[in-house]
């Protein structure tokens, strides 16, 4: 597989969200406004390119009976950087994402492609991959806060889109609507995907 | 045979663990002082001081440690007093830092109230709220807070449904529990004031 194969893998025939159906705990919780999405995309990029090269460059140092222990502790050392980080520089994006970046830990995303990826496969592979998946990620969550920002708000990035006289559809910015347009979103791509194969 | 195989587990676990243990440590100091500028700035840095009070420029603590420990005793909810003033050093009011007695839909909401000199409701900011994006957290924007502005500081403020009276303002539609979370905020903090600040 080429390394450009490796990193549109993750963009579109195995995206983590439409596809794989992996992540979807932050993917639901915190798509309400859109760059909710990019910060959240932006911290899982940084965290999965980072894990994926420390576990591919431990692979033949760690033992496979302890791959998974040190895997979680190699990824939660990762998050608690990032969420250091953001603490100190993007405050504003820290406090909006709140508990969702320790959370970053049990994203399946991460200890998926450690797991399935990064064990099995050199660096620069596993850098491809990493950036390929997270990418992937970001794009899926932005597209989907962005939906339920214009329908259940009326803006996007905060900007007003919509007049003040459309009247948000409430249901969509909260929990449930954040199944219903998940739901529907990955309909649609499968429905584009399967037009494009036939 | 068995016991090598466990120290060779643990070992190489303990290794990793303990370099990452050292590279957090690390990333620990080096963002230490960072975070306590950002936390401050975002409690009390001048944005929050305009926002509690316009033309203010300095907020600083209220330097009657007794009074504040005083008020701290008998209000539980109540945080801190900042003292705004302006330019050239002229008293404008006070900051009044509080929580909200009555929670919210996700816990309770911090904020400061700006009340003028002359007792009149002068700004708002929210601090820390957990309430629903995009529904709950419109108690943050200026369509729902500007209801407050100007209001005398002596009178409780209500929360009405449909069509707010005097003394009342407009809950918002979905947020009752939020809108009613802010406004006893408001209320705790006028109460401080005058029980406590109003000369």
């Amino acid at each position: 597989m080429n390394k450009l194969q490796v990193f549109r893998n993750g963009l579109l025939k195995e995206n983590p969200i439409f596809v794989q159906l992996v992540g979807m705990c932050s993917a639901l919780a915190i798509t309400t406004a859109a760059l909710n999405g990019i910060g959240m995309g932006v911290a899982v990029i940084a965290v999965l390119t980072g894990s994926n090269i420390v576990i591919s460059l431990l692979r033949k140092v760690i033992p496979d009976e302890v791959r998974i222990p040190a895997f979680v502790i190699i990824i939660a050392t990762f998050v608690t950087i990032i969420d250091l980080l953001m603490h100190a520089y993007t405050f504003a994006l820290y406090q909006a994402l709140g508990v969702f970046i320790p959370l970053i830990v049990v994203n399946c995303i991460i200890l998926a492609r450690a797991e399935a990826f990064a064990f099995k496969n050199g660096v620069v592979d596993s850098i491809f991959d990493g950036l390929g998946m997270g990418i992937g990620f970001t794009f899926a969550i932005t597209l989907l806060s962005s939906i339920r920002e214009i329908i259940g708000n009326g803006t996007i990035f905060g900007l007003r889109i919509l007049p003040e006289a459309y009247e948000p559809m409430m249901i969509i910015i909260q929990p449930p609507g954040a199944f219903i347009a998940l739901g529907l979103l990955i309909g649609l791509v499968n429905y584009l995907t399967s037009r494009k194969k036939a | 045979m068995k016991n090598n195989m466990m120290v060779k587990l643990g070992g190489v676990l303990c290794i990793i663990a303990a370099v990452a243990a050292g590279i957090l440590a690390f990333t620990n100091d080096a963002t230490k002082e960072k975070i306590a500028v950002a936390e401050e700035l975002a409690s009390s840095g001048p944005e929050v001081a305009q926002a509690v009070i316009p033309n203010s420029a300095s907020f600083e603590l209220l330097d009657d440690t007794a009074l504040l420990d005083k008020i701290k005793s008998e209000n539980p909810d109540f945080v801190e007093v900042r003292v705004n003033k302006d330019a050239s050093g002229n008293l404008l009011g006070y900051g009044i830092r509080t929580w909200s007695p009555t929670p919210g839909y996700a816990g309770k909401v911090e904020i400061f109230l700006g009340v003028s000199t002359e007792g009149k409701i002068a700004g708002m900011k929210i601090l820390t709220m957990k309430e629903t994006a995009g529904l709950g957290t419109k108690i943050g924007e200026p369509k729902f807070q500007s209801q407050f502005l100007n209001r005398d500081a002596g009178t409780e403020i209500k929360l009405s449904k449909s069509s707010p009276k005097e003394n009342e303002i407009q809950a918002l539609t979905g947020a009752t529990r939020s809108s009613r979370s802010f406004t006893s905020a408001v209320n705790n903090a006028m109460t401080i004031y005058n029980q406590y600040l109003k000369k």
